[in-house]
């Protein structure tokens, strides 16, 4: 009787337990499949849960145990845990019951029940399917362990009373399952085990279980990468060296790859309300355990000129990790924007104050040679432009005049040459900028030279320009040699540079040479200032 | 490389008080020796007794000779057809030497064209043309007058035993003239110059330089054969 009462139920639910199992697979695969939710597929160490469970022994019609009859097929619930022991493998462990009641008497008016219930407490290791490179919100895994199975039976005898009757065996288990990751904290689980367990005292215990349920993790999450370090290497951002930042690096950032697998990493990094838009790394390959060293540049365009003040700034940095799945992290640094006059006095960044494009320059540089006949064919005609463009300086008052002092700045601030050629004064780096400006517009070269003698406290600067002529022809500008210099041209040939002490404008072009060719000769070469090098020439380019 | 010689410079310099400035006095005249001063475009005869600067140059003329006085006391004789620089004559250490030789080799490697081919330098206007300079001698002509008198100052120095100021010398004349056609000559004697003071990798170079550029002039000159069975000489003795 009893066992054709089990096998009705029996019967009765198979269907709907694998409709169930159907449902979960389903929507495990659904989770799985789509990659946005809201998980980033990276498991932590440590999980705690608890899930529904549906019980099906194997217990063969028409056999029963010697002692004690157990009908367990039925539901339950249980907690779980899981750690991670080392990369994809995990310690679980798990306590729960499923069991059944079943009534006594089919008499409606009699209400006694039977209870047949199985306490399972295992321990097991379970080993996640895909590799981490690939990670993924829907992470399938295989599971095996041992534990004692509590089998309890209590059977209503008479109104009053009830039998009750137990027994302990011990057994393996093995299945698999997936966690569907919905936050990276938070996730659906579901597996399916079957237990090992049989006992001659009992009917079957084991059979298949379906497990159900979600978790809650915490603890570190086995990362693709680890940023080790943010160095900003850029602290100060001066607005007329902008295009410089665009290929130089404000910050660099130290990524480790924590995994046995090579991983890509993106770097975006933008500078908050200065940043034309946000700049990107392109994907840089990490090999396992391999640290690098990725830059971080900001793109930045004139808009950047406009700034008038000196103000902080935020540099926005997001690493996009990628290896199948993806990670992400933010982080930020502070950089200091100064104005678009401010120059850290650089010698070799004073090049970016140089506009020979700027319209009322090349106006100017125009007017100053249109007087000279047959200017564009001459070939002297730098020379020309040089000696023209000075004079024209002179007559327009230019000036030198020493920067403003400012409290606690220490940048030195540099006039744009329209500026300069607006206000008519300047200091020696405002002028040697409009002045290589002015040349510049017409097509001539031009060099800086840096003077940073350690016998004096100040350091100066004053230009050179190329003539075009060659050596051989040196004669047609200065039968003295001293007065001019010899350089290589970027087409390896050699012409002669005229050094000019632009500070000098008021005293004409002559003096100014000779003042430059002096400095030249002294400081560079009798004193050894170029070989020993505080003396530097510098191209503008 | 750079720093490195920035970081040496500054030491260098840190150690000692500026370079003093070379005075030197003229106290023999032969023949037609002109002066120089400074920037100057003119040249005006020497004359006995006058003091010279490191910034002016001395110059003699065909059968001419000029005796200098130098702050130490030590004379200095410049032979025909000579130019010096009275710079050429400060005391030059082997510290100096190593720093000037070094900066040539950094400029050396900056002087890159960093440019694309495709890119034109300077035209401006198509109808355009590169005119010739007027001159009153052709180039080589005067170039090479100009090399002997060069050269000439160079091997007073030489041998008056200045090894390292001849070393530099030979060097500024070499930049000047890279193609001059007896460049052989002058990688000759800096050869003998680094041998001098004990330098005998940088001999060697210049003697084998020197070896190849007088094959590649094809002279039958005397001197310069003399002087390639000196070279060949010289490398087989240093290389032991």
């Amino acid at each position: 009787m009893k066992r054709s009462c089990s096998r009705s139920k029996r019967s009765y639910h198979s269907p709907r337990r694998y409709l169930c199992v159907v449902v979960l697979i389903a929507c495990g695969l659904f989770f799985g499949l789509i990659d946005r939710a809201g998980a980033q597929g990276i498991s932590r160490s440590w999980g705690l849960g608890t899930r529904l469970s549906f019980w099906r022994s194997n217990q063969p019609e028409g056999e029963s145990g010697e002692d004690l009859f157990l009908d367990v097929d039925g539901a339950g619930a249980s907690l779980f845990f899981f750690t991670r022991i080392y990369e994809r493998l995990f310690l679980e462990g798990q306590i729960g019951a499923v069991g059944k009641l079943t009534k006594a008497d089919p008499n409606p008016l009699v209400q006694d029940v039977d209870l047949a219930a199985v306490i399972p407490i295992l321990l097991g290791l379970r080993f996640d399917l895909l590799p981490r490179r690939a990670a993924s919100v829907f992470q399938p895994f295989i599971e095996g362990g041992f534990g004692p199975y509590w089998a309890i039976n209590v059977k209503s005898v008479g109104s009053d009373d009830a039998k009750v009757s137990s027994d302990l065996e011990f057994g393996p288990y093995v299945g698999g399952g997936a966690n569907v990751l919905l936050i990276n904290w938070f996730a659906l689980h579901y597996d399916i085990r079957y237990h090992f367990v049989t006992s001659d005292r009992t009917s079957e215990l084991g059979g298949y279980e379906f497990n159900a349920g979600f978790c809650f993790m915490w603890g570190r999450r086995r990362e693709m990468y680890r940023v080790e370090d943010i160095r900003v290497v850029t602290k100060d951002i001066y607005p007329a060296y902008y295009q410089f930042y665009n290929t130089y690096p404000l910050a660099l950032v130290t990524v480790r790859n924590t995994n046995r697998y090579p991983i890509e990493i993106n770097v975006r990094s933008r500078v908050q309300g200065y940043s034309e838009r946000r700049q990107e790394s392109g994907f840089v390959i990490i090999e396992p355990r391999e640290t690098k060293d990725i830059p971080v540049h900001a793109l930045f365009g004139p808009r950047l000129l406009k700034n008038s003040r000196r103000e902080p700034a935020i540099i926005d940095i997001e690493l996009i990790g990628r290896a199948g799945g993806t990670q992400k992290s933010s982080h930020s640094a502070q950089v200091i924007i100064h104005n678009r006059n401010a120059w850290n006095g650089d010698v070799d960044k004073l090049g970016f104050f140089v506009t020979p494009d700027d319209e009322e320059i090349m106006m100017l540089g125009r007017e100053a040679v249109r007087g000279i006949a047959d200017f564009d064919a001459r070939a002297d005609r730098f020379f020309l432009a040089g000696q023209t463009l000075f004079e024209k300086l002179r007559e327009m008052s230019v000036r030198y005049r020493s920067d403003p002092n400012i409290p606690y700045y220490q940048d030195d601030r540099v006039q744009f040459a329209s500026e300069t050629t607006l206000l008519r004064t300047g200091d020696c780096d405002d002028l040697v900028v409009m002045y290589a400006s002015l040349l510049g517009s017409l097509g001539v070269h031009t060099a800086f030279v840096d003077v940073q003698d350690p016998g004096k406290p100040l350091a100066h600067v004053y230009l050179m320009f190329d003539t075009g002529i060659s050596p051989e022809q040196g004669a047609v500008i200065s039968t003295n040699e001293k007065r001019y210099v010899i350089r290589e041209t970027r087409s390896g040939g050699r012409s002669i540079w005229i050094p000019v002490e632009v500070t000098l404008i008021e005293e004409g072009f002559e003096e100014a040479w000779h003042a430059g060719a002096l400095q030249y000769l002294q400081e560079g070469i009798l004193r050894n200032g170029l070989s020993e090098g505080w003396v530097r020439v510098i191209d503008v380019e | 490389m750079k720093r490195w010689i920035l970081i040496i410079a500054a030491i260098c310099l840190l150690a000692q008080p500026a370079v003093a400035e070379t005075r030197v006095k003229i106290i023999s005249i032969i023949g037609d020796v002109y002066v120089r001063r400074g920037l100057d475009e003119d040249w005006q005869n020497a004359r006995f007794g006058l003091l010279l600067e490191d910034i002016d140059t001395i110059l003699t003329g065909e059968a001419a000779e000029v005796i200098l006085q130098l702050d130490g006391g030590d004379r200095f004789t410049l032979g025909p057809n000579a130019i010096l620089d009275i710079s050429d004559l400060r005391k030059i250490t082997e510290r100096d030497l190593f720093l000037f030789l070094m900066s040539q080799k950094v400029n050396r490697i900056e002087r890159r064209d960093t440019r694309s081919k495709l890119q034109n330098e300077r035209i401006s206007v198509v109808r355009a043309e590169r005119k010739e300079m007027p001159s009153g001698k052709a180039p080589e002509e005067a170039d090479s007058r100009s090399w002997k008198r060069e050269i000439n100052g160079a091997n007073a120095l030489f041998d008056h035993r200045l090894y390292t100021n001849a070393i530099v010398k030979y060097h500024k004349i070499l930049d000047k003239y890279p193609s001059n056609a007896e460049a052989g000559r002058t990688y000759f004697y800096l050869g003998k110059s680094f041998e001098a003071i004990d330098e005998p990798g940088r001999a060697v170079d210049a003697f084998q330089t020197a070896l190849k550029r007088i094959e590649e002039a094809r002279t039958t000159d005397r001197a310069l054969r003399s002087m390639e069975a000196e070279a060949n000489e010289a490398v087989r003795r240093l290389k032991k």
